[in-house]
């Protein structure tokens, strides 16, 4: 099989949640999603899950894009390249700057590793890590790597709402009990052309993370929001913001690029 | 007086068996309280020992900002000046620094978040024991490795066995260095730590101070200095005198302020002492009190014919609290004898712990306790027991002596009381 080109049926029926690639992953694919722009009538809520579930199923991705976090002691700015396969297989490098040139995550379905540049050597993330930042960012490990799928793994409504006068579609996300989830609750705010403006993180009754989408741009043949913000809320002046300058979706990729070998090809680039 | 002594012990002698069985009850009390008094010190010692002498030191050098929330970032640059009135400085010993880093620690297989602790080899074997805890290869080299070689890792032996790693073999950093960025780096393990103390063995790596502060993106920066008093209990002494002494509002911390739950279970253990004190010399005092009343009621008619020929009440109450003092002293110094015996042997050979737990051995309040728990004598805990026992004694002989200095003499002797 041709990498890059598995069909949208292909992908529902052997996937369930996969890789959340920084990447495009959180890049949401709005595209060809039927009973659009009703705006009286709620779409089916089924379509609404299958479509946010493949947010996260790109077939295969290249971009290039800047990270920036903001700490109370100050901002930090990354240059990082990603791809990702079908569902497993994700790979990002940082390009910039120096000091942390070359560093690398790596996914695959055995698992999630780092790159260690300088010993030249791979250092396996332990799933007891799954909620630690990833590289000093406000995405943890698990924002790469999401396990659970909206349709399966939680009991979903949807309504709509206003806010400030601007009207959104929301979907209610509550993990089922056995979920591997550590939020009681996600909001998801969507247009009426359902591209994501504003996920709220809940647990307990608190909001505890935010991430805003902005920036949207057509890319191919969908529009995708180019800037994602996360902020906890406990920290209001703190953000990690990513913005993607070059994505690029189905395209054709070197598997081996996911393995040991062919990871250290890429980044020795 | 010495007349009042040959007089006790031959008033002992005459009911020889009740006076052996008195004497058995308060040696048993004695000899018990020494060995408490000696394996408790010893529990304690081992316990300030582990968790001070290892890895947390007498005391603590940091800035506020650090105290107040650990981060990397929360640095000092030592100058000469105050290492000179930091290791000048009346009751310091030695004075090591350190950089304290929080990170990734393993290898393809598996990692583990760990304690990174750089430091100087030579200063810090001078300033903790931690060296005598190597159980496995070797301590830090003196000097870093040279570039690109591994950096070497002395790791806690519960660390090296969650990562499955021994002497030999690489292991991959991770960690949020200075500046945000992260750092990594290729390590080699060179040595493995078997020290006693939880938080070492289980969690800490030990590196090069300038190799954790090139990971760290660090400059000659430190995060702590960790003192050695001569005497751990003088730490608070030392600290006050250092305060004046450390520039820019450093904060100097003794040991027991950083570990406060250390420094409880102390206080509540030398409470304990009392305890059993009060449980052991109760029953003991009850012993003689029954045994001197009992005697002193057989001989009451005896007494009334001694005060009746002219024994001064005084006297009377006198010979009375000498035979019980005879009694108390002769417990006192056959429970010495034994209980010294039996401290001794568990202060030389240990007191092995398998015979209290199946596990062999358990941990608390951060601290291993495996193997042979040694015992520690000292004068006081020899005695200090013997001479309460000689006040308990005292007291337990005032009251049947009192009631028999004060028996009238005539319907004594006649039978009329």
């Amino acid at each position: 099989m041709l990498a890059g080109c598995r069909s949208r049926e292909d992908s529902r029926t052997t996937s369930r949640g996969g890789v959340v690639l920084l990447a495009l992953a959180l890049l949401p694919a709005v595209a060809g999603s039927p009973s659009r722009g009703a705006a009286q009538e709620l779409p089916d809520l089924d379509d609404v899950l299958d479509h946010l579930d493949d947010l996260y199923r790109s077939t295969s991705s290249h971009a290039v894009m800047t990270m920036t976090v903001v700490r109370d002691r100050g901002e930090r700015s990354l240059s990082l390249e990603s791809w990702s396969q079908g569902t497993e297989e994700a790979l990002i490098v940082i390009r910039a700057p120096a000091r942390e040139a070359g560093t690398a995550t790596l996914r695959t379905d055995d698992g999630l590793w780092n790159y260690a540049p300088r010993a030249d050597r791979m250092i396996r993330i332990p799933s007891g890590l799954m909620s630690e930042s990833w590289m000093g960012s406000h995405f943890t490990n698990d924002d790469l790597l999401r396990e659970t799928s909206y349709r399966e793994d939680y009991g979903a409504s949807l309504d709509r709402v206003e806010e400030e006068g601007v009207p959104y579609l929301r979907v209610t996300l509550t993990p089922h009990p056995e979920a591997p989830v550590v939020y009681t609750r996600l909001d998801f705010f969507l247009t009426e052309e359902w591209i994501p403006v504003r996920w709220d993180y809940i647990d307990g009754d608190e909001v505890v993370r935010q991430i805003f989408f902005d920036r949207v741009e057509r890319v191919a043949d969908r529009e995708l929001p180019l800037r994602l913000v996360i902020r906890p809320t406990d920290a209001p002046e703190e953000r990690t913001e990513i913005f993607y300058e070059l994505p690029e979706l189905e395209v054709d990729l070197d598997r081996s690029m996911f393995t040991r070998q062919g990871l250290r090809r890429v980044v020795r680039d | 007086m010495g007349l009042a002594i040959r007089l006790g012990i031959r008033n002992l002698a005459r009911h020889r068996w009740r006076s052996l069985l008195t004497l058995a009850g308060i040696a048993a009390a004695v000899g018990l309280m020494i060995w408490t008094l000696a394996f408790v010190d010893g529990w304690l010692a081992l316990m300030v020992r582990a968790a001070t002498g290892m890895e947390t030191g007498q005391l603590q050098i940091h800035t506020p900002e650090y105290v107040d929330q650990p981060r990397v970032f929360h640095t000092f640059t030592p100058d000469e000046e105050l290492w000179a009135a930091v290791r000048g400085a009346p009751g310091v010993e030695a004075a090591a620094p350190r950089v304290r880093l929080f990170g990734l620690i393993g290898n393809d297989r598996t990692s583990q978040v760990g304690r990174i602790l750089g430091v100087d080899p030579g200063l810090e074997g001078e300033a903790t024991r931690v060296v005598d805890g190597l159980s496995e290869g070797r301590w830090l080299a003196a000097e870093p490795a040279p570039v690109p070689g591994p950096r070497e890792v002395v790791l806690g032996q519960g660390l090296a066995t969650q990562l499955r790693v021994g002497t030999g073999d690489e292991l991959v950093v991770f960690l949020e260095a200075a500046d945000g960025s992260l750092g990594n780096d290729l390590l080699e393990v060179v040595g493995i730590l078997s020290t006693g103390n939880a938080a070492v063995d289980r969690g800490t790596a030990y590196l090069h101070i300038d190799d954790a502060r090139f990971i760290a993106a660090l400059d000659g920066e430190v995060h702590e200095i960790v003192l050695r008093t001569a005497d751990p209990e003088a730490a608070p002494t030392v600290a006050s005198g250092l305060d004046g002494g450390v520039p820019d509002g450093l904060a100097v911390r003794p040991w027991q302020e950083l570990l406060p739950g250390l420094n409880q279970i102390l206080t509540v253990s030398s409470n304990s002492y009392l305890f059993m004190y009060l449980i052991l010399y109760l029953v003991a005092a009850v012993g003689i009190l029954n045994t001197q009343r009992m005697s002193a009621q057989e001989r009451r008619r005896e007494f009334g014919v001694l005060m009746a020929v002219g024994m001064a009440p005084r006297r009377l109450w006198g010979v009375l609290v000498v035979e019980t003092l005879v009694l108390g002293f002769g417990g006192a110094l056959v429970g010495g004898v034994i209980g010294t015996g039996i401290a001794w042997r568990h202060a030389t050979a240990g007191l092995d712990l398998a015979a209290f737990t199946d596990q062999g051995g358990f941990t608390y309040m951060g601290v291993m306790f495996e193997g042979r728990i040694l015992a520690e004598m000292s004068v006081q805990a020899v005695v200090q027991p013997m001479v309460v026992m000689l006040v308990v004694a005292l007291l337990s002989g005032l009251w049947p002596a009192w009631v028999a200095s004060r028996l009238d003499p005539a319907p004594t002797i006649a039978g009329r009381t």
